[in-house]
Formats: structure tokens, C-alpha cells, sequence
């Protein structure tokens, strides 16, 4: 299976693969939402192209089925909406908890090690596409929960564990090449309700503490 | 052989030179073109370089013979780079000497004296300057050597004949998660090391940001002239660096006219896609505070 893979297929999924870890990284870095916004949506778009490239190697119709609902739902849905929550709560620059921006840097260069790291018995055994797919795949789960941990206000949070279901859903398409279809529209099912939900929810918090900071929010402990 | 290695260095070396005002000039334009703004016309570099030269040079009575010497210095340091650097042609070069070390620690020898001299004439802003270029040489050059060590870890040398043959010739060499990093991480270096804007504006002299022009700004007439020359090498010879070991394409491989034509034509091509991709880049990002 994996002889039959093309260079120009392997070489452009490679691109792909280093663009979304780069837009990871990137979403460490910016402060303000509107920038994370648009990296979520550079990110969803590459993730998209993967598809489209992994779906024309295999002959696998499902994933221009999947390819097209990535592009539909994470790079206009939900970007939008999040866009929409922004505005509607008035949020435009975000804190960090733990780490300042030049820390967090450095710690998702290590995470990325550690994956490339941990992943290597298992990358030695699987083909050349899946190989760097898996990794880029378990940084991009590992940047997006220190993304989560990280940020104190909720909208960045929720582009973390979008970042997650990303990193997710490269991590199903690279090793299966191509989920059955079901099983897709699932995970997209799953996305929209989860972020609909989020969003709602922090709009809610907003309107009634005035605030999205999750630090303010446990003081309402005491 | 060795004649044929002899000849195409100097030629490329030769037509790196002659392009590298050029790719100044574009970067110039693009700029301008970003802003809404005409622009100085692509051949204004030439233009001031000669009109440099014609002009009186004035030294401080401070300064001591460092001062006059750096120039020269740096021009031989970034000329010796130039001649190192394949830019036409891997095989015909003199690539038992292209090494990737020597070459980054010819940039630091021209970037020592350049430092020296600013501080020669006991300016304000030459100690000042000075002192901020080695901040950003401190933080750019450990990148730099990383960067290209973890490409002589894939391509197995450090010598640059070896990396662009094999990057030319093995198909997706460069093209794996590990090079691509390095490709984005070495564009913002060559932007640092070219002071370019998110670290330095080439375009100001404000005394509150500048780091290359609080440097030379004592120098004068052809002293003038050189240091700028040098810089513009030193652009040069860094952007052909990455262009020619990410895209080693159409490269010379035989010693005939029609492949020399054929590869200096390919390398203009190729060092002008790039100035224009700085020249956006830089317009669409702005300054960073980093004093």
C-alpha cells in the first residue's frame, strides 16, 4: 500500500503537516482572538488539502466527502461563530496563567520533541506518510491542552481543544486513510454541538460576571 | 577540471556580486508597491553606490586605523563567502572548502570588525547600535548553526556541494516536517541577520531602532560605499543560501555555455522570487519593540 504512494503526494502532505504544526505554534504565540481565529482557520484549510491529497492517493471518495465538511464546518462555521462570540463578549487580548508567550514557545518546541520522541517505536513500523502525520498529530494534541492549561480566558480555551480534535482527526485520517463515513459525520456532529455549546455558555458567563477570565471565575468559590 | 572549478567560481562569485544592489532594489520596489507608494526606481542601490564613490570621504580625527580597515575587511570576508556559496553550479566549485562553518564564521568575522569600527569613533549611537547587533547576533547566530546542523544531520555533511547534490538529486530530501522547520526557522533569521523589519528598519534613521544604519553612520564617500556593498553581499550570499539548498534547481551540470546561461538565468530568476516574498513579508508585519 504504501509503495504504491506517490513523491508529489508524500511531499505536499509533508508541506501540510509542517504548515498545521506551524499554525499550532503560531496560536502559542498570538494574543489577540482574532489572530487565533484566523490561525484556527489556516490550520482547518491545510487539514482540509490533507484530505484532499490522502483521498486522491487511495482513491478513497469519503475523504472529498470529508474534506469538503472540514472546510464547511471548521473553516467557515465555526470560525465565524467564534468570530460572532468575540464580538458579542468584547474580548480582544487574552492573558496566560503559567507561562509568559517566550516560555510557552520553548515548551511547545519540547512537546513536539517529546512526541517525535515517543512516537518513534511505532513510526519506525509505519510508512513514510503515516509517519510524520502521527507526530504532527500528537504535538498538535499537546500544544492544544497546553493552550487549554495556559490562557486564562475561555474563547482561547475552546480554540484549544479545537487544536485537539485537529490534531484528532489528522492523527484517524493518516493511519486508517479514510474513516467510514459515519464515523466522520460523527466527530463533525460532535465538534459543532461541543463549540455551539461552549460558545453559549461563555456568552452566558459574560453577560452575567462580566467577565470570559477563568481566573475570575474561581473566585466565585468563596 | 580544476581550471573549470577555478572559472565558474569566479563567474558565480562574479554575477552575485553584480546582482546583489539589485535584490536591494527590488525588496525596495515591493515595498513601495505595498504602500501605494511609486518607489525609488529597481537601480537606485547602483545609483547611490557610484555616487558614493565619487564623493569625499571624511574620518572623525578620533578614529584609529580599525577604522579604515573594517571596510575592507568586510567586503574580503563576505566576497570569500560569495566564492564559497555555490550559486550556479554544486559540482564546479571549490566544495572540499565550502564548508557550512567557515561560512557562518565569516559572517561573525565582518560582523566583529563592523562592531569595532562603530565603537572606534566613540559616538553615542555606534555604541549603541553596536551593542544591539550583537544582542540579535547572539540570539541569531546559535539558531543559524542549528539550523544548519540539523540539515547536516539529514543530508549527512556539512559541506554545501554535498547537501544541495543531494537535495537536488534524492527526491523529497528537503521536503520532510524536520527541513521545513528549518526552512521557516532560516527565513526569519536571514531576515534578523539582514536587518529587515521585524527586528530592524533598513529604512529609518531613527536613533530610538536603528541597529545597522547607528553603525555606519560615521562612515562616508567610498568608505561608504563598501560597508553598503558589503551588506548587500552579505543579503545576498544568505538568500542564495537558502534557495539553493531548499530549491537546487536547474543547476549547472556540465561545463558549457548553454548550462551557464541556463543556470544564471534560473538563479535570477529564483533570487528575485525570493527578494519579492521578503519584500511582502516585511509589509505585512511591523516592527517589534525589542529595546
Amino acid at each position: 500500500m504504501h509503495g504504491e504512494l506517490s513523491q508529489a503526494v508524500l511531499q505536499n502532505v509533508n508541506i501540510l503537516n509542517t504548515f498545521l504544526l506551524l499554525t499550532a505554534i503560531m496560536s502559542v504565540v498570538f494574543r489577540r482572538i482574532r489572530s487565533q481565529i484566523t490561525a484556527y482557520f489556516f490550520q482547518s484549510l491545510a487539514l482540509a488539502l490533507i484530505c484532499v491529497q490522502i483521498g486522491k492517493a487511495f482513491n478513497n471518495g469519503h475523504l472529498y466527502f470529508a474534506a469538503g465538511l472540514t472546510f464547511g464546518v471548521k473553516c467557515l462555521l465555526i470560525p465565524l461563530f467564534l468570530l460572532y462570540i468575540s464580538r458579542k463578549t468584547m474580548v480582544v487580548k487574552d492573558g496566560e496563567k503559567f507561562f509568559k508567550i517566550p516560555t510557552a514557545l520553548m515548551l511547545s518546541g519540547v512537546l513536539i520533541i517529546f512526541s517525535f520522541y515517543i512516537l518513534h517505536p511505532i513510526s519506525v513500523h509505519a510508512g513514510p506518510l503515516t509517519r510524520t502525520a502521527l507526530n504532527c498529530s500528537l504535538s498538535l494534541i499537546l500544544i492544544g491542552l497546553l493552550l487549554m492549561i495556559n490562557r486564562t480566558f475561555a474563547l482561547t480555551q475552546i480554540i484549544g481543544i479545537l487544536i485537539i480534535e485537529n490534531g484528532l482527526f489528522l492523527a484517524g485520517i493518516a493511519t486508517t486513510y479514510g474513516m467510514p463515513l459515519i464515523v466522520e459525520l460523527g466527530a463533525f456532529f460532535d465538534v459543532i454541538v461541543g463549540v455551539v455549546l461552549m460558545g453559549v455558555l461563555s456568552s452566558k458567563i459574560s453577560r452575567s460576571f462580566d467577565t470570559l477570565d477563568t481566573e475570575k471565575l474561581n473566585l466565585l468559590k468563596y | 577540471m580544476n581550471n573549470e572549478i577555478l572559472i565558474i567560481s569566479i563567474v558565480q562569485t562574479l554575477i552575485l556580486i553584480a546582482i546583489s544592489p539589485l535584490i536591494s532594489g527590488v525588496i525596495k520596489k515591493v515595498k513601495a508597491v505595498c504602500q501605494f507608494r511609486q518607489g525609488p526606481p529597481i537601480l537606485q542601490p547602483y545609483y547611490d553606490l557610484f555616487k558614493y564613490l565619487k564623493k569625499d570621504s571624511v574620518v572623525s580625527s578620533t578614529a584609529s586605523w580599525l577604522f579604515l580597515a573594517a571596510p575592507y575587511v568586510m567586503v574580503a570576508a563576505f566576497s570569500l563567502a560569495a566564492f564559497l556559496i555555490p550559486s550556479l553550479s554544486y559540482k564546479y566549485s571549490f566544495s572540499s572548502m565550502a564548508d557550512i562553518i567557515l561560512i557562518i564564521y565569516l559572517f561573525a568575522l565582518a560582523r566583529f570588525f563592523l562592531t569595532l569600527s562603530a565603537m572606534d569613533t566613540a559616538s553615542a549611537f555606534g555604541g549603541m547600535a553596536s551593542s544591539r547587533e550583537m544582542m540579535v547576533c547572539s540570539i541569531s547566530e546559535p539558531s543559524i548553526i542549528l539550523c544548519f546542523m540539523s540539515i547536516a544531520i539529514t543530508q549527512k555533511s556539512t559541506n554545501l556541494s554535498n547537501i544541495m547534490s543531494s537535495a537536488a538529486n534524492v527526491q523529497n530530501a528537503m521536503f520532510t516536517a524536520e527541513n521545513l522547520f528549518v526552512l521557516f526557522a532560516l527565513f526569519l533569521i536571514v531576515i534578523a541577520e539582514t536587518g529587515r523589519v521585524p527586528f530592524d528598519n533598513p529604512a529609518t534613521h531613527l536613533e530610538l531602532t536603528m541597529i545597522h544604519e547607528g553603525m555606519i553612520l560615521e562612515y562616508s564617500g567610498k568608505y561608504l560605499a563598501m560597508v553598503q556593498l558589503a551588506s548587500y553581499i552579505k543579503q545576498a550570499a544568505l538568500f542564495t543560501l537558502i534557495i539553493n539548498i531548499f530549491f537546487p534547481y536547474y543547476m549547472m551540470s556540465g561545463f558549457t555555455a548553454g548550462a551557464l546561461a541556463v543556470s544564471a538565468s534560473a538563479f535570477l530568476i529564483k533570487i528575485i522570487i525570493f527578494s519579492v516574498t521578503v519584500g511582502v513579508f516585511e509589509s505585512f508585519i511591523s516592527k517589534s519593540r525589542l529595546f
